[in-house]
């Protein structure tokens, strides 16, 4: 089974940038420039793996979390927080939202590569 | 005007109301004045809890567009609400160029995620005299600063920043040489194209990639002479190459120096593991090589519902399209003779 991830940046370069990293991995990648066409996007697509920026016009990152974790069948969704944001403040309101993860960038395409894929197979513990 | 001070003075006294629908309405009345109260008033309603006072503040601000409102609005960015900072930032990209210097002293902020917010909004601004701030920010102490310098200068196509960016991708950071080639392609220019045609030689094949992307983003028709002698290079890139030659580099095959069986191949092999509806498209692309390449991939994959483009093809104004379009469907009838 061919795995999807959906990239949700407001930034046209972050989200080539992440096709570029994942695209080793062989899974399927959908992109949304904001939360709110990323929940379109997964009341319409099956998505394996959410990874979302923090400040995005529309609806940033942790409104997007939060109404992800607002639909039952998306609470054990894997959601990864990407941003430049470093502030324990912003930290803590995502994992409370319920991300899953929080990186900030820059990150290595290695470490990238290997939370999604350890997050898709289970074996990454929450946060 | 008395008329008008009543009016205001009751939209900046329901701005404050409990009421959500009052303080939108108030928000929207407001846009009818300019000075500092109402601005400053307007300014706090994008931190409201409701969603429809900090649009309708929004457009104010929007329709307003002084460069007090530029003051009132930098504050916000330092907001502990991703919500109130995105708002500002987009807004500031708007109204930025009525007061440019706020930007400018923005990008020297002590925070680096104000300088973040300024390139950001610098970039947003389009204003192509800030573009040397920009540059400057490269330099900056913050790999994030740099970061959105760079992109920045992408998202603004400045092409004074070429040889800058030509510099940066020797950055052995893969994430800022990555940004770096992103925002070359963006650019566009064929200096642009050059560098990028020039760094792809001595980069890692994962790199390459970003680069032939890039390259294929310019649209320039050197693009395609240019990936093609790459490719005589660097074998292994021959997927990549094909998928920008069919894909934005397709308009430039039409020069009739690209009519050869070699590129045909290549672009055969690109198809081949594309959707029998981007073949079947392919088999009505104007430029003739693309159309030699979808014939061929028709006929390897047997694709039936390419049979009526076929027999159009044998209509070609090019002989060898007619004839390999024939050859198409010959193969066809003899498979589907043997199946019966």
């Amino acid at each position: 089974m061919i795995r999807t991830v959906l990239v949700v940046d407001d930034s046209d370069t972050v989200r080539r940038m992440l096709r570029w990293v994942l695209s080793p991995l062989g899974l399927r990648i959908l992109e949304a420039p904001n939360g709110a066409l990323a929940l379109e996007t997964l009341d319409r697509e099956t998505v394996h793996l959410v990874v979302a920026d923090l400040n995005m016009p529309v609806m940033d990152g942790i409104e997007l979390v939060r109404a992800i974790r607002a639909v039952p069948a998306r609470a054990a969704l894997p959601v990864i927080m990407l941003t430049t944001e470093q502030r324990e403040l912003d930290v803590e309101s995502a994992i409370k939202a319920g991300a899953n993860l929080y990186l900030t960038k820059p990150s290595t395409p290695a470490v990238i590569r290997e939370k999604i894929l350890s997050l898709l197979d289970g074996t990454e513990a929450k946060a | 005007m008395t008329t008008g001070t009543l009016h205001r003075a009751a939209a900046l006294r329901e701005i404050a109301s409990p009421d959500a629908a009052e303080r939108g309405r108030a928000a929207r009345q407001l846009a009818r004045w300019d000075d500092v109260d109402v601005v400053k008033a307007l300014a706090a309603a994008l931190t409201d809890a409701d969603r429809g006072v900090c649009d309708a503040a929004a457009s104010s601000l929007l329709m307003i567009g002084t460069a007090n409102t530029v003051e009132f609005l930098l504050p916000l960015l330092r907001s502990d609400h991703p919500g109130t900072r995105n708002r500002a930032g987009s807004l500031l990209e708007q109204l930025g160029k009525a007061e440019p210097r706020a930007l400018i002293r923005l990008s020297s902020d002590p925070d680096p995620r104000m300088r973040l917010f300024a390139a950001n909004i610098i970039a947003g601004t389009g204003d192509h005299d800030l573009a040397p701030r920009l540059i400057e920010l490269m330099k900056d102490a913050d790999v994030n600063v740099q970061d959105a310098a760079v992109v920045g200068l992408g998202r603004m196509r400045a092409s004074s920043a070429v040889p800058a960016l030509r510099d940066r991708l020797r950055a052995s950071d893969p994430w800022a040489c990555f940004s770096t080639i992103d925002a070359l392609g963006t650019i566009g220019s064929p200096e642009a194209l050059r560098a990028l045609l020039d760094g792809a030689q001595a980069a890692d094949p994962q790199m390459r990639s970003a680069y032939i992307d890039a390259a294929a983003a310019t649209g320039l028709p050197e693009a395609a002479a240019g990936l093609l002698d790459l490719l005589s290079r660097f074998i292994d890139a021959g997927p990549l190459v094909a998928k920008a030659l069919l894909g934005p580099l397709a308009h430039t095959l039409a020069d009739p120096r690209f009519n050869t069986p070699g590129l045909a191949a290549l672009l055969a092999d690109g198809l081949a593991r594309a959707t029998p509806e981007d073949i079947l498209r392919a088999l009505s692309a104007p430029e003739l090589p693309i159309r030699a390449a979808a014939i061929e991939a028709a006929r390897v994959r047997a694709i039936p519902e390419a049979a009526p483009a076929l027999s159009r093809l044998r209509s070609d104004p090019d002989s060898k399209i007619r004839t390999a379009a024939g050859t198409a469907l010959n193969a066809f009838e003899r498979t589907r003779k043997e199946r019966l």
